[in-house]
């Protein structure tokens, strides 16, 4: 009963609202990062983007972290009106609800939290900053009505009115404290997430929270942190997807490091349970060189198929069918890209990172993005380039099945940005931008240092650009109207605005002036 | 201004002018080297080749007669033509052009030991007489042949140790080349003699491809790699010995 009042008010949101939401991390479940309601921005006018507006948010950094992706309810029943919200998440258990016509904050809340990291255990690190690590997951509730789900520093999931920032049910235990959970899903009324880097001495887990009962279920793959920036993408079955970070792959005991793990909610036990499940056939070379699979997976439909694309450091592109990822062996994929970048197999400053996106064009040609940090590999070619890439780029491939046989055809690479960060397609535009970050880990002098004092002092400022998603080609950039750079962050778009958020905790608008 | 600042500004005026051009080149090209040193640099033993590569080999099954073929871009060639040794085979080519014996040292473990071939096929040091890396000694040469040799015996892996191949400046000018033969047949004394010490089979290609002791023309592309001719000739002597190490 719950599921089909769920289905019917969603289905009210989208018929009560024109415009586009962004009410989740990639746009949606499956973390395609398309924006299909996109109307105002057009390849024709993206020219004249402007600065709209920035606002400098109370938040403090941690670490490198600071703001995540905002997510946007176009229509919002406040008590000021119908207003069309961003809800940003700050790092420091902050969320912020700001009114996009203005850039002025509607209402901001802070979790308080008595969590203390233990001693003698992976503490405060680039790695595990504390704070909320997750972007939150908006659901609507009835017209104009938008839930917060969100999962704070102490383990707790909190669910709250958009319109208000006021507790729509009390907290509830989530998972244990400081687990660095990545960007929450909702699926037929369950919360999935996954954590890494064993933070706080914790496993690294998948977790489900079922909203009806407030069970919750949990899972591991033994090892390897699942990191996928946007934590995982859902198929039409309900079955989360996510690569595995660095362990060992041998299912035989239960270990699915460098893989893709499919991890689904038993309805009636409310448990979290594996059932499916890929090792790449080099899984160990990349465990050997810390090549993790720590993107979140795109899901999506073509030619009858439900197909993903995932990737990793290593930098390959794999296609999968989600009836059976990885075939009867659980290591064939329908096709394994060759190498993109990371000719020197760079651990720290060169691959895939963070998510992937996909979009269909109008002649129903199926593209595949990626975007990629360091140099373009130097046996990979696409058909359309714009000169050396050195720092990263986008890479876009058709997907295209020839002979019975699935390839993602290269169609072109993008110009050069300092460390390419995820995209997102609307209305036939590609949204990028190079963060700007200073990702190294080790240096000549010292070593193995991968410490924010080292790296903050070597970032420099995100540009955010515009192009064309047929052909790659620069339509518009911000140039330096962005002061400071990124780290594990991203894009939202809606409604003919482009947001970013930076390290020092400024937000910025992007948009066509009206 | 002066007429002598006048003058050294209108010099560095014109030898701007003039540079932009050429030092934009110049400093593309060192660009280049330099990306290529440091590329070197941190992958010394050349593991990146065929790391990938070797973690997708299974085990070799029961009775399978892997054979590993480790050196530089003498066997990293051989196979590309038609003149294939590798085809059909359970026999690996982990060539690595330009390296010398002491990065394949590093990768010794990597590239063969842990694929478990029954037997190993070594031709290596012509790039170190080369002084690819700079100067090494036929000593030099033959200490890193044996601590390879000695760590495949202790793996259980038999060895082949191939002597270095001749060369000849019949396709350049001067005698740069010349000057290698000497070393050429000093080290490959060591090796005979190392192998007969040491039980290790010594796949002798030298007289087969030289005459005196230059290379045959017909037998090579650019007076170092063999060319089609060249490799079927060193084919047969590889099969022999790789046959002589399997039976022992």
């Amino acid at each position: 009963m719950r599921r089909i009042s769920t289905t019917l008010l969603i289905a009210m949101g989208c018929l009560a609202a024109w415009g586009a939401d962004w009410l989740t991390d990639g746009n949606n479940p499956q973390r395609t990062n398309w924006q299909k309601d996109e109307k105002i921005l057009t390849t024709a006018n993206v020219k004249n983007m402007k600065l709209l507006w920035k606002v400098k948010l109370d938040n403090e950094p941690r670490q490198m972290h600071s703001l995540f992706p905002p997510l946007i309810a176009e229509r919002v029943n406040t008590s000021s009106g119908v207003r069309q919200v961003a809800l940003e998440t700050g790092v420091s258990d902050n969320l912020y609800a700001i009114d996009v016509d203005t850039g002025k904050v509607l209402w901001q809340k802070h979790f308080t939290s008595s969590y203390t990291p233990p001693a003698n255990q992976r503490g405060a690190g680039i790695l595990c900053p504390g704070g909320i690590t997750a972007t939150p997951v908006l659901a609507p509730a009835g017209p104009g009505k938008y839930t917060v789900y969100t999962a704070s520093w102490d383990g707790s999931l909190h669910q709250l009115n958009l319109a208000d920032g006021e507790d729509v049910k009390p907290p509830a235990k989530f998972m244990p404290p400081n687990g660095k959970p990545y960007g929450l899903n909702l699926w037929n009324n369950v919360i999935y997430t996954h954590t890494a880097q064993g933070c706080g001495g914790n496993p690294n887990m998948v977790y489900t929270f079922d909203l009806a009962t407030g069970k919750v279920g949990s899972w591991g793959p033994a090892g390897g942190g699942m990191w996928g920036r946007e934590g995982p993408a859902i198929s039409s079955n309900g079955t989360m997807y996510t690569g595995t970070g660095d362990g060992n792959f041998n299912p035989e005991i239960g270990a699915f490091g460098n893989g893709i793990v499919g991890i689904k909610q038993n309805p009636q036990t409310k448990a979290a349970e594996l059932v499916d499940y890929y090792g790449p056939s080099n899984a160990a070379w990349l465990w050997k060189r810390d090549l993790d699979m720590q993107v979140t997976p795109a899901i999506f439909n073509y030619k009858g198929k439900e197909l993903m694309i995932d990737a990793g450091k290593e930098c390959r592109l794999y296609l999968l069918d989600t009836e059976s990822i990885g075939g009867d062996d659980h290591r064939t994929p329908l096709y394994r890209s060759p190498l993109i970048c990371n000719e020197d197999v760079n651990f720290a400053s060169a691959g895939i990172w963070g998510s992937l996106a996909t979009w269909e064009d109008a002649r129903g040609t199926r593209w595949a993005l990626t975007p990629f940090w360091g140099a373009r590999h130097s046996t990979f070619k696409a058909p359309v380039e714009y000169g050396e890439v050195k720092n990263g780029a986008i890479a876009a491939f058709k997907v295209e099945e020839k002979g019975g046989k699935w390839q993602l055809t290269p169609a072109w690479i993008s110009r050069d940005m300092n460390r390419a960060e995820p995209p997102v397609i609307a209305n036939g535009i590609v949204f990028a931008y190079g963060s700007g970050e200073d990702t190294d880990q080790a240096y000549p002098d010292v070593g193995l240092d991968d410490v924010a004092s080292r790296r903050i002092p070597g970032s420099t400022r995100a540009v955010l650009y515009a192009l064309d998603a047929e052909t790659g080609k620069e339509l518009w950039s911000s140039g330096d109207q962005i002061a400071t750079w990124n780290h594990w962050s991203g894009l939202s778009v809606a409604n003919g605005r482009v947001y970013i958020g930076t390290f020092d905790s400024v937000l910025y608008c992007f948009g066509i002036q009206k | 201004m002066g007429a002598p600042k006048f003058v050294i500004v209108l010099m560095a005026a014109g030898t701007a002018l003039w540079c932009q051009q050429p030092c934009s080149d110049r400093v593309q090209s060192l660009e280049r080297q330099l990306t290529a040193q440091a590329r070197e640099i941190r992958d010394w033993g050349g593991l990146i080749r065929y790391g990938s590569d070797n973690s997708e080999l299974r085990p070799p099954a029961a009775g399978e007669n892997r054979v590993v073929f480790l050196g530089d871009q003498i066997t990293e060639s051989w196979g590309r033509g038609n003149a294939n040794l590798f085809a059909g085979k359970s026999w690996l080519n982990r060539g690595v052009a330009g390296q010398t014996t002491d990065q394949m040292l590093i990768r010794f473990r990597q590239d063969v030991i842990d694929l478990h071939p029954k037997a190993v096929v070594i031709l290596a040091g012509v790039n170190d007489i080369a002084g690819l890396h700079g100067a090494a000694t036929e000593e030099m040469i033959l200490d890193n042949l044996m601590s390879i040799a000695e760590l495949a015996r202790a793996n259980g892996i038999r060895v082949v140790l191939a002597s270095l191949t001749p060369v000849c400046d019949c396709f350049t000018k001067g005698a740069a080349r010349q000057r290698w033969q000497e070393r050429i047949n000093e080290v490959n004394e060591l090796l005979e003699k190392y192998c007969a010490r040491s039980g290790a089979i010594y796949l002798n290609y030298f007289p087969a491809l030289a005459d005196g002791d230059n290379l045959k023309k017909e037998l090579t592309s650019d007076g170092v790699l063999p060319n089609e001719a060249g490799y079927r000739v060193m084919g047969v002597l590889a099969e022999k010995a790789v046959a002589e190490a399997l039976s022992r």
